[in-house]
């Protein structure tokens, strides 16, 4: 079987995160291809490689995004649609990112074959193939056998670091590179307008060795601003429980959960948090979680190392001693 | 013409409600009859930003009609919360999903679509597809599986446009405007309609509270349950791809766990509580020292031993 993995671009993340997951379910004679929207850019080094690389594009002048990008998806569709009917690959795998998730459902509904978002295990059981992901709020794993090919998955996880000597034909920093230029780029006719703004740097939680999180119980969007300057004295960034966000009291890029971002922070000061397992799901279970809070019953302290029974203002003042 | 705004729903369990032994024991025929039903988060935005548009449109001189339009149970609070929020309309397709002939090997407990979202847009489209609205709304996921599919396999379905990850959502100048999240950024967009437009984070949080004499109000309407056509396009479409889904059924084929199954992870952590009150400040500083000095850039604790 081909198994494809479509990355945002040479150095998407979530590359080592493909090989995390698919190295230890791969057959002996599964070629891997990894398809990029975006043109090549001569500086790329493949480790471990896959074996074949095959670039699209090409990019708007100026614009290095490529096909990634919500004016060219329907571009981006058709380019990925003409791959498939030339390589027939059994597998399609998409970063679950905002653009991946939705490339991924609309190829999965363009080509007639099964779905299945989010996986955050790929399971092998002799010749059969399953699906791991987190459903009802994070509460149950549900694992869906993928029992028809090809098949389309979207993977998701904490940032990874690369694996080791995974690859069964060694490393290689040059695989077969191919170019399949997706044609001229037009704007879909229902698009009479587009701007960009807000360029949003690289978000801080997924990559924060120590954070700190704000709950509905901190009460007020002053109290969240101050955790956010202790957080600061520490070098840490302030991430949200979806409730204190949807208050207003931080972007709702700062959500930390299952709709939100995936952390994989070593320590954790969760303040004024319930503990939902909906949040607890972007927390990394192995890290040291400390949690502060006024309810003994709070369901976080199910998951924490250390506990303090206490007011958010409190303890913040007495970080701040 | 009024405009035609339809949005798509789905009311779920709260299932932080949910008791361990249901979870130890979890399968689709399990009863959380005894858990409140909530609009999913994404849905509700998606159900507030109708009605501002709305409000929006009507300011500019245009009239709108709202409808609401859900495949999954519709208990009858939330029922009446939409009507008294300001749907004109409030449509229940969840027989279609109960009824009689399932596309294919349905789990015959799963009688509530879960965990069957091609199945669920299937239905959504078969309706869809003849009514005529200029803008759908919905929710980007919704547990119970949280698939994030339905909105996305029903434009596919409909051969509508489709724009993800709206927070802000307005009329102007040939269509409606739209500010949506990227994975780099903001993007503000000026599309045509008709559209479906699937709602993600947004600052538009929450449903507007109704009050109790708006409740009284609407207190004898009830959701229509309409007739869908026996096969549109994008349903007969949707239930091929429906085919492909998970049954959930257990068969010799498959093995006693079936190709569906649930597991849950019990927290195995024994909390050491520091003490508060008159030493809190003591804990304070045991905690400073020992875990929240040291990090630097490249991550490393070099107060820890063994840091990585």
């Amino acid at each position: 079987m081909t198994i494809v993995f479509v990355p945002s671009h040479e150095a998407d993340p979530c590359i080592s995160l493909f090989w995390n997951l698919v190295t230890p379910i791969r057959a002996g004679d599964d070629q891997v291809e990894f398809w990029l929207p975006v043109p090549e850019s001569r500086s790329a080094v493949w480790s471990p490689a896959p074996d074949r690389v095959l670039y699209g594009g090409p990019a708007a002048p100026g614009d290095s995004t490529g096909l990634w990008d919500v004016r060219y998806t329907g571009i981006c569709l058709r380019w990925l649609e003409s791959l498939w009917e030339e390589r027939r690959p059994g597998l399609i795998i998409v970063p679950s990112t905002m653009a991946g998730h939705e490339l991924a459902v609309r190829l999965s509904a363009r080509l007639g074959c099964g779905c299945f978002t989010g996986a955050g295990a790929i399971l092998r059981e002799g010749a059969r193939l399953f699906t791991r992901k987190k459903v009802c709020s994070s509460n149950l794993d549900w694992d869906a056998e993928i029992r028809d090919f090809p098949a389309v998955l979207t993977i998701t996880g904490r940032q990874a670091f690369p694996p080791e000597d995974c690859c069964p034909c060694g490393k290689r920093k040059t695989p077969p590179i191919e170019h399949r230029p997706a044609g001229p780029l037009t704007l879909p006719e229902w698009l009479l307008e587009y701007r960009q703004y807000g360029v949003s740097p690289a978000n801080p939680l997924e990559t924060a060795p120590l954070i700190f999180a704000a709950g509905q119980g901190l009460g007020s969007r002053v109290a969240c601003d101050r955790l956010r300057r202790v957080a600061e004295r520490f070098g840490a960034p302030l991430g949200f429980s979806r409730p204190a966000a949807l208050n207003g009291w931080g972007e709702t890029g700062s959500i930390i959960g299952q709709s939100g971002v995936r952390t994989g922070a070593e320590c954790y000061i969760a303040v004024g948090v319930s503990g939902a397992a909906a949040f607890m799901a972007g927390i990394e279970p192995a890290a040291t979680l400390i949690a502060v809070n006024t309810d003994k019953n709070a369901p976080i302290f199910r998951y924490t190392d250390i506990g303090i029974i206490a007011g958010a203002e409190e303890f913040m003042a007495a970080l701040e001693a | 013409m009024p405009v035609k705004i339809a949005v798509c729903f789905k009311s779920v369990p709260e299932f932080e409600q949910v008791v361990e032994a249901d979870w130890a024991d979890f399968n689709l025929a399990t009863d959380l009859s005894y858990v409140k039903r909530v609009f999913g988060c994404f849905d509700e935005s998606a159900l507030e930003m109708a009605l501002r548009l709305r409000s929006a449109w009507e300011a500019l001189g245009g009239s709108v009609e709202c409808t609401a339009l859900t495949a999954s149970p519709l208990p009858s609070p939330l029922c009446k919360t939409l009507f008294a929020a300001g749907f004109e309309r409030v449509l229940d397709l969840s027989g279609a999903i109960q009824g009689e002939d399932p596309p294919n090997d349905t789990f015959p407990e799963n009688r509530s679509g879960e965990f069957r979202p091609l199945y669920t847009a299937a239905v959504l489209g078969a309706y869809l597809e003849s009514a005529g609205y200029d803008l759908i709304l919905a929710g980007r996921q919704t547990g119970y599986a949280d698939t994030g599919i339905v909105p996305l396999a029903l434009a596919e379905a409909l051969g509508l446009p489709v724009i993800t990850q709206v927070e802000e959502i307005a009329p102007c100048n040939g269509g409606v405007e739209i500010q949506r999240v990227s994975d780099t950024g903001r993007e503000l967009l000026r599309v045509r309609l008709p559209l479906l437009a699937i709602v993600g984070n947004s600052p538009v949080a929450a449903l507007r509270a109704v009050t109790l004499s708006a409740r009284m109000a609407v207190s004898k309407r009830s959701a229509e349950r309409p007739e869908l056509p026996a096969s549109t396009q994008s349903a007969v479409k949707l239930a091929g791809l429906a085919a492909l889904e998970p049954s959930g059924r257990e068969s010799a084929e498959t093995g006693p766990a079936g190709a569906f199954r649930f597991s849950r992870e019990t927290p195995h952590k024994n909390c050491r509580f520091l003490p508060a009150g008159a030493n809190l400040a003591q804990s304070a500083a045991e905690i400073t020292a020992k875990y929240l000095k040291g990090w630097n850039k490249s991550g490393q604790n070099r107060d820890k031993e063994g840091g990585r």
